[in-house]
């Protein structure tokens, strides 16, 4: 398989701290990777050092190379200019905003938006331009006739609907969509999930999802990354990080997720916290919260493979089995 | 059976857009028993907001009653009687607080609003933050913006027991919180019933929560209850074909996900356009002659007090309308 892109030593600071420290994962044409996480592991700001939207105040390094369909050399986006990011975003690698339906201008109509979009990257007549977003409106599940809406003429589902058909206007080798579905109810985010896996087949497009769902990433994702701290702690396929997670924030997160068909009741709790972004606790960042750890876990663990394609930062893994863990009960660290 | 601490019986709320009329509720009929966790469940804009607010006398209703303890909650008094023994607490913790008190202010309001003497208020304002597993010495003095999204909605909880409350209506009460936080807040809330005997409702959209957590549930659609009955029998046993749909849309974290599935199509339609019949037959993959005739009525399902509306299980009712309809498309 085809790597389309390539991430190595990712690392965002904030003031001299690391928000995102030494993140690297790869992409094959098609494949689609899920970055799982609680807010402030430093997953959005992954995403946007991707596509160097960075914020004022924050600095990247790292070398991320996309290499799109049929381009002989790879684009190097860790190097890139301000001026030279331009001719690269949205139309090699695009991103779905987190609260994506509410980032569409209000005042003008979706095609006009979508035009706008597509004239900017590409030299199209205006035919090619009208046909063309009736096809992507089509490709997203809307009619034709939608575009001649406002946004506010559009329900929720619609409008994310109309974002992911912006990300795809240019027709890009990478999208990323961080949390598409968070604002959506079960029924539209079932619909728009199908909807990105179904754009991943016909188009072959390499999509990374970010989400704090990992039943979204399950149903969605080949393979998975979970970050803590600004750091990724466990990756694999989805089987595999899923039916034997080797680090145990990665299971401790599963247990606590109820399942329907499984266990009823309350599931057990993780006492604290996630730390402080760019300040995270010594050696392993998550042994203040975790039943398993000893004077060891002082130490940073490094991400190493426990089975074929299979990493954990834990230095006790591979863990063959888990000793139970008694439910937290309040007032004892709740 | 247990004795109900609160009932809706036929509760309509509409609420009138320029012309059009939007029928949030449409004769909501719903036990809420003392001690029990009952869910709601159901899309946005099926009315599961609407109904807490109608229970809590916050909205007006524009037919049926809400009882509390057997009598009705109108006039003055009762409602503010129903105040004071049902509380209610909201999705967004960064909304709910005010940012410019501190915690021992917010946590005393409801005190202070309801009138409640004086003396004592210091050691239930304390009491109500250790319940919620907030140390006083530490939280009294702060300010929400030095509190985690987590702790916020602790601190919105323990307002809403200062006043010994005997039921809590939570809408949404972790849909904005992260993973490992979420299951705090429910750790929380489900020592207090423990504890302190709190009757709960969950308002949900999340029908794995209300699985794992809810004595019963009531699945809504545009503002109808369509099926209803404890948690096992109307999750793992759906009815209502709309039921059915939902449950098997909610996304199973675990290896190979939850497989290939039946999604519904199209969105909850508008609450002023109620499609003629049963609300649910455009979407509805199991619909028959009538089903754009007959509006359906809950009807006994199961053994167990599991109800749906729904004409597949209402023969009589379809067949009166549809003489000639047939074959009546079979139960799931």
């Amino acid at each position: 398989m085809k790597k389309v892109l390539e991430v190595e030593d990712l690392r965002v600071e904030y003031r001299g701290r690391a928000i995102v420290d030494g993140v690297g994962f790869s992409l094959d044409r098609g494949e689609s990777l899920g970055l799982a996480g609680e807010s402030g592991c430093g997953k959005t700001t992954t995403a946007l050092s991707l596509m160097k939207l960075l914020p004022d105040g924050l600095s990247q390094t790292g070398s991320i190379q996309l290499r799109p369909e049929g381009a002989e050399e790879p684009i190097n986006i860790g190097r890139r200019t301000e001026a030279g990011m331009q001719v690269v975003r949205w139309r090699h690698i695009s991103l779905v905003f987190q609260g994506a339906m509410n980032s569409l201008d209000p005042v003008k109509k979706v095609d006009f938006q979508m035009d706008e979009v597509i004239r900017l990257h590409e030299k199209v007549s205006g035919r090619d331009v009208k046909e063309r977003i009736a096809d992507l409106l089509t490709t997203v599940g809307l009619t034709p006739e939608l575009g001649s809406r406002y946004p506010h003429q559009l329900s929720g589902g619609q409008r994310q609907r109309v974002m992911i058909a912006l990300a795809l206007a240019c027709r890009p080798s990478v999208v990323i969509a961080d949390e598409p579905t968070t604002a959506l109810d079960v029924v539209m985010q079932a619909q728009v999930l199908q909807l990105l896996e179904r754009l991943r087949e016909e188009l072959g497009l390499a999509l990374i999802l970010i989400s704090h769902d990992l039943g979204v990433m399950a149903e969605t994702c080949d393979r998975i990354a979970v970050m803590y701290a600004g750091r990724i702690v466990e990756t694999g396929s989805v089987e595999s990080v899923f039916s034997n997670p080797q680090h145990p924030y990665t299971k401790r997160l599963l247990d606590s997720l109820p399942v329907i068909g499984g266990e009823r009741g309350l599931a057990p709790a993780i006492p604290g916290g996630p730390p402080d972004p760019g300040n995270p606790p010594e050696g392993c960042s998550f042994h203040p919260r975790c039943p398993y750890s000893t004077e060891r876990c002082l130490q940073d663990p490094a991400l190493r493979e426990v089975s074929p394609g299979h990493l954990a930062a834990c230095h006790f893994s591979p863990w063959a089995s888990w000793p139970k863990v008694e439910p937290v009960r309040l007032g004892e660290g709740l | 059976m247990t004795e109900p601490l609160m009932e809706a019986r036929e509760v309509s709320v509409t609420f009138r857009q320029r012309r059009r009329q939007s029928r949030a509720l449409d004769l909501v009929s719903l036990d809420w028993r003392r001690g029990e966790v009952l869910g709601v469940v159901g899309e946005s804009g099926c009315g599961k907001s609407t109904l807490a607010r109608a229970m809590l006398g916050l909205q007006e209703l524009s037919g049926g009653e809400v009882l509390l303890h057997g009598s009705p909650a109108t006039g003055r008094r009762e409602l503010s009687d129903l105040r004071k023994r049902v509380q209610m607490i909201f999705q967004d913790p960064y909304q709910t607080l005010n940012p410019r008190q501190r915690v021992a202010a917010i946590v005393a309001e409801p005190l202070v609003v309801q009138g409640v003497a004086g003396s004592g208020h210091d050691e239930k304002v304390r009491r109500a933050l250790s319940d919620v597993g907030l140390d006083p010495d530490t939280y009294l003095d702060r300010y929400p913006h030095q509190l985690s999204g987590g702790q916020r909605q602790r601190v919105a909880i323990a307002a809403a027991l200062v006043l010994e409350p005997e039921g809590l209506i939570c809408d949404e009460p972790v849909s904005m919180l992260d993973a490992s936080v979420r299951a705090q807040i429910l750790t929380v809330l489900m020592e207090l019933k423990e504890k302190r005997g709190l009757a709960l409702i969950f308002i949900t959209h999340d029908l794995s929560l209300a699985w794992s957590l809810c004595d019963r549930i009531a699945v809504m659609y545009l503002g109808r209850v369509v099926e209803s009955g404890t948690a096992v029998d109307v999750i793992e046993h759906p009815k209502h074909p709309y039921t059915v749909a939902l449950v098997e849309a909610v996304p199973v974290p675990a290896a190979g996900g939850g497989g290939q599935r039946n999604l519904l199509e199209g969105e909850l339609p508008d609450a002023t356009a109620v499609p003629k019949g049963c609300r649910f037959h455009p979407r509805c993959p199991k619909r028959f002659e009538p089903c754009d005739q007959v509006d359906p009525s809950l009807v006994d399902v199961g053994a167990r007090d599991q109800r749906a509306a729904c004409l597949l299980y209402d023969p009589a009712s379809a067949e009166a309308a549809a003489p000639a309809a047939g074959e009546s498309g079979g139960s799931s």
